[in-house]
C-alpha cells in the first residue's frame, strides 16, 4: 500500500514537471523574442515542438519569430500549422496574409466546384477537438429523439422526439465529416510549404527531368506521390510536377 | 673672333677677381619679420642695370625671380640736364622655419665693375594660421611673374580658398591696369559653376596698387557672394573679356629719322581689342562632418531660429498654422523646411516658404519663414514636438541645434455647417482607420494549453468506444423501457379483466351488511364497489376519480347517456343515503339490485368497444 502511494506520487510528480518544461520553455522564448533575439526564441519554441506539443499560439509565435529572423517561407509554414490546429486563430490568420505579400510567387487559384469551397470553409469554422465533440453530442440527440420517438406517450412527444432525431442525423454528419476531414489531414498531412528560397520544378523524379518552373519560398503546394527523394507537387493553379523533398515541409 | 672672346673673358674674370667694395647704391631691401611659410619679395635696387648674383642662401628657398624692371627719368633743370635710372630685381623667397636668418650681399656686375648690396638681417616667425592666404599669394606671385609686364590682366579674387558647402564666401573680379583702357563691350558676369552666386555692388572707384613695384590702377568689376553647392574641387574656368588697350605705332620706317624722333611724343597711339582671361581659381569645398543631427536642412552659417503657433484654441475643420522662422547669416535661400511631427489625423497642407534676403557687409542675411497650414479634423487636446533645427556653423566647425517648446492646442467641437451645407459630423466622410505602418501581430505571451502532436480525439479508441457505450445504453434503454412499459400495461389488463369480480366481492360485503340491516354500511360499500369498479375498469387511480371525469370517459368509450343517467343516479343515491335520516333512505334491495344491473351492463358496453 505504502509502495503503491509512493509510485502514484512519484507519477504525478512527473506529469507535474512534464507540464512544466514546456511551460517555461515558453515564457524563455517570449523573453527572447520581446528582446529581439528572434533566432534564439525560434530555437526554444522548436524545442517545444520537438518534445511533442503543439498549440495553435505555439505555432503562431514560431510564424513570428520566423519572419523577424528574416524566413518568411516558414513564418508561412508556422501559421499554416497554427490555422490548422485552430481555424479560427483570427491573429494567424492575419498575419499569414501579411506575410504573404512578400511572397514571390503569386499563383491563381483554378476556381474549385462551389460545393467543396463551400464545405471547406463550413469544416475550418471549428477546430477538430470542437467537431469530435459536437458529433459526439449529436449522437446523443439521435439516440435520444429516437427513445422520444418510441416511447413517447403522446403524439407531440413522438413528433419531437423525431425531428430532433432527423436534425441531429443531419448536424452529427457535418460534424463527423468535418472531424474525419481534419483528422486525415493531421494523420495523413497533404498541403506543404516551399521553404528553399527557390527550387526548379522536374518533370519527372530526377535530377535529370527537364525543368518545368521554378516555385520560390514561402509558395503553398499540394504533395501526392513519393519517390525516393522525390516528392510529386501541385500547385493550385493545377501544374504538377517533382521536386526533392527536402526543399519542402508538410503543414 | 675668338681672340675678341678669350679677351672678354679675360676682362670678365679680372673684373670678378678685382671685386670693387665700394657701394655704388645698390640696396637689398626684404621684410624686417615674417611668418614661416609666408612668401616675400627680396628686392634689390640701383641706379644702373647690372647682373645679380644672388649669394647662397640655405635657409630660404627660391621661388621665384628675378623680376626685372627699369625706369628712367630725365628732367631738365636750368638748362642743366638730370637723367635718373632706376633698376630692380625682385625675388620672392619663402623660409620654412623661424628664427633670425640673414640674406648675405649679393653682387651685382655692372659691366666690368662688381657691386656688392648690403646684408638684409630677415626674423622669421611662428606658425602661420591660415593656409589661405598663403596660397594666396602664391597664386599672386605667379601671377606676376606672368601679368605684371602685361598692360591690363584680370584677376579673379575669392575671399576664401577653403570653405564648406554652403560657407559663403565672396569672389571679386578686379582688374589691374596701368593704361588708359576699358572694355570693348559690356561685360558678362562671370558664371561661377558650381556655386549659388548673390550679386553684390562693385566699386565705383578705381584705387591705386601697386602690383610688383608697378603702380597700377584698380578697380573690383564684379562682386559676388558665393555658396558652394557640391563637395570637392571646384574650378572656377577661367573668364575671357575683351579690353581695347592702346599701342603706340611706331610711324614706320627704319630711315635716317628714326633717331632723333624716336620719342613716345610722336608716335600714333592705338587702342586695339585684346582678349584678356583669368587664371582658373580653385576652390577646395569641404564636405559637412558625418555626424549629420537629426533637425538639419542644409543650413550652413550663423543662424537661430524661432517657432511660433498662431493659435491655441481652434474649432474643428478651421485652419491652424505653425510658423518657423530661421534667420541669420548663411546660405538663407537653400535652407529646407524642419522636420515637423504633427499629431496624426490632422490634414497638413504644403508648407509654405517665403524668403527675404539682404546683403550687409559681403555677407548674405535674412530670414526664411515656413509657414506650415493644418486643418484639424477632430476634437481633442493636442500636441505638437518641440521643433527642431539644426544648423552647420563654419566658424566653430560644428553642428549646433536649437529646439522650440512644444506646443498644445485645444480643438473645440463645432456645429457649424461646412461648405457642402452639411453639417460636420466625425466619421461622416467615411474615413477610413488609416494605417501608418503595417507589420504582423505581436506573439502570444499566455501559456497555451499544449496537447500532444499527431494525436487527435479520432485516433484514440476511447472517442469511438464512447459511441460504443452510447449506443450500448441506448439498447439496454429500449430493452428496459419496453418491458416496463410491457409490465404496466399487463398490470392494467388484469385489473381490468378482474374489475367485475372485484365489484362482486364488495357488493357481497354491502349484502351482508343488508341482511344484517346496517344500511349505512351498505350504502358505503356500494359506493366503494362503484367507485373500485370504474379504477379499475377505466385505469384510473380512485384518488383522483370524480363523477365528471368518469362521465368524461365513458362517454368516449361509447357507453349510452342512458347508462351514464344510471351511474350517477345510483352514486348519488347512495352518498344521499349514508348521511340521511332512515325515513328518506332509498330502498336498500331495490339499489343493490340496480347496482349489480349497473355493474353487469357497464362491463358489457365497455368492453364490447
Amino acid at each position: 500500500m505504502r509502495k503503491a502511494s509512493i509510485i502514484f506520487i512519484l507519477f504525478v510528480a512527473h506529469s507535474l514537471f512534464a507540464g512544466d518544461v514546456p511551460d517555461s520553455l515558453y515564457n524563455e522564448a517570449g523573453e527572447a523574442y520581446a528582446a529581439g533575439k528572434f533566432e534564439q526564441a525560434l530555437d526554444l519554441y522548436r524545442e517545444i515542438e520537438e518534445m511533442g506539443y503543439e498549440a495553435a499560439d505555439l505555432y503562431y509565435n514560431m510564424g513570428n519569430a520566423s519572419f523577424r529572423s528574416n524566413r518568411p517561407g516558414y513564418a508561412i509554414l508556422y501559421y499554416n500549422k497554427a490555422l490548422k490546429i485552430n481555424p479560427r486563430h483570427t491573429e494567424a490568420r492575419s498575419n499569414l496574409d501579411y506575410v504573404s505579400l512578400f511572397r514571390e510567387d503569386q499563383l491563381e487559384n483554378v476556381p474549385e466546384f462551389f460545393l467543396k469551397s463551400w464545405f471547406r470553409s463550413l469544416f475550418s469554422m471549428l477546430p477538430l477537438k470542437a467537431w469530435s465533440y459536437l458529433a459526439l453530442t449529436f449522437f446523443l440527440f439521435i439516440l435520444a429523439g429516437i427513445l422520444f420517438y418510441i416511447f413517447g406517450s403522446h403524439l407531440s412527444l413522438k413528433k419531437t422526439g423525431f425531428a430532433i432525431a432527423l436534425v441531429s442525423i443531419l448536424f452529427f454528419t457535418i460534424s463527423i465529416a468535418a472531424a474525419v476531414n481534419h483528422h486525415r489531414k493531421i494523420i495523413h498531412p497533404r498541403r506543404a510549404i516551399i521553404l528553399t528560397p527557390s527550387v526548379v520544378v522536374k518533370s519527372s523524379p530526377s535530377s535529370s527531368g527537364t525543368d518545368l518552373f521554378i516555385l520560390h519560398e514561402g509558395t503553398g503546394v499540394n504533395t501526392d506521390e513519393h519517390v525516393g527523394e522525390w516528392v510529386e507537387i501541385r500547385i493550385s493553379d493545377g501544374r504538377v510536377g517533382w521536386i526533392p523533398s527536402e526543399s519542402l515541409e508538410v503543414i | 673672333m675668338r681672340y675678341y672672346k678669350v679677351i672678354l673673358t679675360f676682362l670678365v674674370l679680372l673684373g670678378t677677381v678685382h671685386l670693387n667694395a665700394r657701394n655704388s647704391g645698390f640696396t637689398a631691401s626684404a621684410p624686417a619679420t615674417v611668418k614661416t611659410g609666408q612668401q616675400f619679395q627680396y628686392k634689390i635696387e640701383g641706379s644702373q642695370q647690372g647682373e645679380v648674383i644672388l649669394p647662397q642662401v640655405k635657409d630660404f628657398e627660391l621661388l621665384g625671380g628675378p623680376f626685372t624692371s627699369f625706369s628712367s627719368s630725365t628732367q631738365w633743370v636750368n638748362g642743366k640736364m638730370t637723367a635718373k635710372t632706376t633698376a630692380s630685381y625682385i625675388y620672392i623667397l619663402r623660409c620654412n622655419k623661424p628664427g633670425t636668418f640673414t640674406i648675405p650681399p649679393a653682387k651685382v656686375k655692372v659691366k666690368k665693375e662688381t657691386f656688392e648690396t648690403n646684408s638684409v638681417s630677415i626674423q622669421v616667425v611662428g606658425e602661420q594660421v591660415s593656409g589661405t592666404t598663403g596660397s594666396n599669394e602664391t597664386q599672386t606671385g605667379q601671377q606676376v611673374q606672368s601679368e605684371s609686364d602685361q598692360p591690363v590682366f584680370l584677376r579673379i579674387l575669392p575671399s576664401k580658398r577653403e570653405v564648406y558647402i554652403g560657407e559663403q564666401l565672396v569672389s571679386e573680379l578686379k582688374v589691374y591696369t596701368s593704361v588708359n583702357t576699358q572694355p570693348t563691350s559690356g561685360m558678362k558676369e562671370v558664371p561661377y559653376e558650381g556655386f549659388y552666386k548673390h550679386t553684390l555692388d562693385a566699386d565705383q572707384n578705381s584705387s591705386r596698387e601697386n602690383i610688383n613695384g608697378k603702380p597700377h590702377v584698380t578697380q573690383v568689376l564684379q562682386r559676388h557672394i558665393l555658396i558652394p553647392q557640391k563637395a570637392g574641387k571646384i574650378v572656377i574656368e577661367p573668364y575671357e573679356s575683351e579690353w581695347a588697350i592702346p599701342q603706340r605705332v611706331s610711324r614706320g620706317g627704319s630711315g635716317f629719322f628714326d633717331d632723333p624722333f624716336n620719342d613716345p611724343f610722336f608716335d600714333r597711339v592705338r587702342n586695339v581689342p585684346v582678349k584678356i582671361a583669368t587664371k582658373p581659381v580653385t576652390i577646395n569645398v569641404k564636405s559637412l562632418p558625418e555626424n549629420l543631427p537629426a533637425g538639419f536642412t542644409g543650413g550652413v552659417g550663423d543662424l537661430t531660429m524661432t517657432a511660433t503657433l498662431n493659435t491655441e484654441k481652434v474649432k474643428v475643420n478651421d485652419a491652424l498654422s505653425l510658423v518657423v522662422k530661421i534667420s541669420g547669416t548663411g546660405n538663407i535661400a537653400l535652407i529646407g523646411a524642419p522636420e515637423i511631427s504633427f499629431p496624426p489625423d490632422h490634414d497638413v497642407y504644403e508648407t509654405i516658404k517665403s524668403t527675404s534676403i539682404s546683403t550687409r557687409g559681403n555677407k548674405v542675411s535674412g530670414t526664411v519663414t515656413f509657414e506650415y497650414p493644418l486643418v484639424a479634423r477632430h476634437a481633442g487636446n493636442y500636441r505638437i514636438a518641440p521643433v527642431k533645427f539644426s544648423w552647420f556653423d563654419p566658424s566653430s566647425e560644428t553642428y549646433k541645434t536649437i529646439a522650440s517648446s512644444e506646443f498644445n492646442f485645444k480643438v473645440e467641437k463645432t456645429d457649424s455647417i461646412d461648405a457642402q451645407g452639411q453639417i460636420y459630423m466625425p466619421g461622416s466622410r467615411g474615413e477610413e482607420v488609416r494605417n501608418i505602418g503595417t507589420d504582423i501581430l505581436d506573439i502570444k505571451r499566455s501559456v497555451p494549453v499544449f496537447s500532444t502532436a499527431g494525436v487527435t480525439p479520432l485516433s484514440g479508441y476511447m472517442y469511438w468506444l464512447a459511441y460504443l457505450m452510447m449506443a450500448l445504453l441506448f439498447i439496454l434503454a429500449i430493452i428496459l423501457l419496453r418491458t416496463y412499459f410491457r409490465q404496466k400495461a399487463d398490470a392494467r389488463l388484469t385489473r381490468n379483466r378482474k374489475a367485475s369480480k372485484m365489484a362482486r366481492g364488495r357488493l357481497k360485503i354491502a349484502d351482508r351488511a343488508r341482511k344484517e340491516g346496517n344500511s349505512e354500511k351498505f350504502f358505503e360499500e356500494t359506493e366503494k364497489a362503484v367507485w373500485g369498479y370504474l379504477a379499475d375498469k377505466l385505469s384510473i387511480e380512485v384518488s383522483s376519480l370524480s363523477l365528471e371525469k368518469v362521465s368524461e370517459i365513458i362517454k368516449t368509450a361509447g357507453v349510452s347517456g342512458e347508462l351514464q343517467e344510471e351511474l350517477q343516479k345510483i352514486i348519488e343515491e347512495c352518498e344521499f343515503s349514508r348521511y340521511a335520516p332512515s325515513t328518506q333512505k332509498a330502498d336498500v334491495d331495490v339499489l343493490y339490485n340496480q347496482t349489480i344491473e349497473l355493474i353487469r351492463k357497464l362491463e358489457q358496453n365497455i368492453r364490447s368497444k
